[in-house]
């Protein structure tokens, strides 16, 4: 049987795939024996399995003609050879020990910035080569640079592995990349986003669609599915346009101007409460474990409620609508005054408030500066007047969300935030305040003069559903 | 002192990292072919490297790489098969010198069919193609497979039988042209 170079073949790859009996494999492992031409044949077949395996892996997009060669290292979830490049890893660690990374080197996946990052497992520090590494980052930013001159940031919650030099697989989070053609990310149920050149912003939710956004340039967007050739799920999409993967639905492209971009929701930071003034001791003071109050509470004093968000990183886009979330934890209305959302500016960390940022006023003439807001010297900006009006009940479960009008001007006025320096993880500091002082009849002394407030939900004591929110839309330019 | 030692030890690695990267594809045939264990084969041909690693001071820069490296492999598998004397199916001595000596023998041929064979799965037609990346991209056993593509598991076994010949005629093909324009 054996001198049949075919059905030497057919228990070959019975012996590969498994499948071999007993009987077969000892006719194998004579004829190996017996003829090394035999011999030259099997070791060709085990190579092309091996190689099969190796380029189904990675063949999405093969490489153009004439890109250079690097050194790549095979992907993590191929079966053969992942983990014989990975050892050449160790074993330079072993040989030079004392040699400091970068990016520059072949087959690198270098960390770059790091931004109060939280990590789930291995914990990365600036300089580490993170190529092989599975990488989960609860909240943060981390950046990465690779050897062929890719950058991508990263934005947790998310995980990832960095497969090789060139070559991302993105189980969950989002990711932005300023990559150079042929820079490869995967994502789950077999989508492929493959750089021709450009910035793109990705993102994989959590019932594991891919959502895409090109900023510059064009990407690929592949999904193999069973039955389906790669040809017929290939998508090109161009700066301005979006993609989106979901298992089963292929590949859904959206022109420019049709898709609404990426959106984040953006809860305020544990630092958020309030700020007040004490009537009888004229004193000014930060409750920062308190709610968002708006009006007079003890003291007797008026109080106003700051929000702090953390400005995400915009990765090339604007932001389109900003949508303000104020769910109301505590029941109330304000006699003869209105509140108003003002937009003080942004700071850096770390977050805290500041007592002067309080006002009980329709119009606030003082400078960022002197409300210790850095660094532009600039006013506030009142962006709502009147989200609640004088007298106006508002009841618990209530929640007051800026309008179409509102949200566009929210997002104008944090985009020239961005403008005039703010940086992601910046915090914004929205104000809400009354528009007229109340602690002066509304002390909390008699029955009649009962403290008068309306609580929105803050971050450090209210369940997650419960606290205010910033929903920000990304587009493209 | 720490200088030279410094460029002595990048020169190690360099030599190490070129020397492996072209041999490890036909060390990871080798040890995939004699071990069946996906993950026993996985960590052997760790082993084999960090084998190398560690003693690729001693080794003879003037001798080629691949024998040597073939011997480290051949051992390892050897005392992976004494470790697990149960097995029914291992290779004995004999056929696992015989089948190191004829990865040994092809391992020069390894980069260019690897490009051959890159080229010739392009051109697979969209069934095949969709096997054999369900079988190497996905893991799929054969059932599964063979109820994608409305077919039975023998059939399948037998279309991946044929598309690996098909791949093999190819890559002679090619490397064939390749040679004659030479």
């Amino acid at each position: 049987v054996t001198d049949d170079p075919r059905k030497l073949g057919q228990i070959i790859d019975a012996w590969i795939d498994g499948s071999i009996d007993a009987n077969r494999f000892e006719l194998l492992s004579q004829a190996i024996k017996r003829d090394p031409e035999t011999a030259k044949a099997a070791a060709r077949r085990a190579m092309l399995h091996c190689e099969l395996r190796r380029q189904m892996v990675r063949h999405v997009v093969p490489p153009a003609v004439g890109r250079p060669q690097r050194l790549r290292r095979p992907p993590m979830n191929a079966w053969i050879g992942g983990a014989a490049a990975a050892v050449v890893l160790i074993a330079a660690a072993l040989m030079t020990a004392m040699l400091p990374p970068t990016a520059a080197e072949p087959g690198r996946a270098i960390v770059t910035q790091l931004n109060d990052v939280t990590w789930t497992g291995f914990a990365a520090g600036i300089g580490d080569d993170v190529a092989g590494k599975p990488l989960a980052l609860t909240t943060g930013t981390i950046g990465i640079e690779f050897s062929g001159g890719s950058r991508i940031t990263i934005t947790g919650p998310a995980m990832l592995t960095i497969e090789q030099a060139d070559r991302v697989m993105l189980s969950r989070g989002r990711l932005a990349a300023d990559a150079r053609p042929g820079f490869q990310v995967d994502a789950p149920g077999g989508v492929s986003v493959v750089d021709l050149g450009t910035r793109f912003n990705m993102r994989v939710d959590e019932s594991a669609a891919t959502h895409v956004v090109v900023v510059e340039g064009a990407v690929s967007m592949v999904v193999h599915q069973p039955g389906r050739s790669a040809a017929a799920a290939v998508q090109r999409i161009v700066a301005g346009e979006a993609g989106t993967a979901e298992a089963g639905q292929g590949i859904t492209r959206h022109p420019a101007g049709s898709h609404p971009g990426e959106t984040l929701a953006i809860t305020s930071h544990p630092a958020d409460g309030s700020v007040y003034h004490e009537h009888d001791l004229d004193r000014l003071g930060e409750f920062d474990v308190q709610n968002l109050i708006i009006g007079s509470a003890a003291g007797p004093a008026d109080y106003s409620g700051v929000l702090m968000l953390p400005l995400p990183d915009r990765n090339g886009m604007v932001v389109g609508t900003a949508v303000l979330e104020l769910p109301v934890v505590m029941a109330g209305s304000l006699p003869g005054a209105g509140v108003d959302v003002w937009v003080l500016g942004y700071v850096r960390g770390p977050a805290r408030l500041n007592p002067r940022w309080l006002l009980s006023a329709d119009a606030d003439a003082r400078t960022n500066i002197e409300l210790g807001v850095n660094p532009t010297s600039g006013r506030p900006v009142k962006v709502i007047d009147n989200l609640i009006a004088p007298g106006e009940p508002v009841e618990v479960g209530d929640i007051r969300q800026t309008d179409a009008a509102q949200s566009a001007a929210l997002a104008a006025t944090i985009n020239a935030l961005y403008d005039s320096g703010a940086k992601p993880g910046d915090y914004l500091v929205i104000r809400l305040n009354s528009d007229q002082p109340l602690a002066d009849r509304f002390d909390g002394v008699t029955p009649e003069r009962a403290f008068r407030n309306i609580r929105f939900g803050a971050s450090h004591q209210e369940d997650p559903h419960r606290r205010s929110k910033l929903r920000l839309t990304l587009t493209v330019r | 002192m720490t200088c030279a030692s410094d460029e002595t030890g990048t020169g190690l690695l360099r030599f190490f990292t070129e020397r492996w990267l072209d041999a490890e594809p036909t060390v990871s045939a080798f040890i995939f072919a004699c071990v069946r264990d996906f993950h026993h084969a996985e960590d052997l041909v760790q082993t084999v490297a960090m084998d190398a690693a560690s003693s690729v001071e001693t080794f003879d820069r003037s001798r080629p790489f691949g024998p040597w490296i073939m011997g480290i492999a051949r051992n390892r598998v050897l005392k992976y098969y004494r470790k697990r004397s149960n097995d029914l199916l291992r290779f004995d001595v004999a056929t696992l010198d015989a089948l190191a000596e004829a990865h040994q023998s092809v391992m020069d041929e390894a980069a260019d069919r690897r490009r051959a064979l890159a080229a010739c799965v392009e051109d697979l037609g969209d069934k095949l193609r969709t096997a054999i990346e369900m079988r190497y991209r996905q893991d799929a056993p054969a059932a599964q497979i063979a109820h994608a593509l409305g077919m039975t598991s023998n059939a399948v076994f037998v279309m991946l039988h044929r598309t690996r010949n098909a791949l093999l005629e190819c890559i002679e093909r090619r490397l064939g042209e390749r040679g004659s324009a030479q």
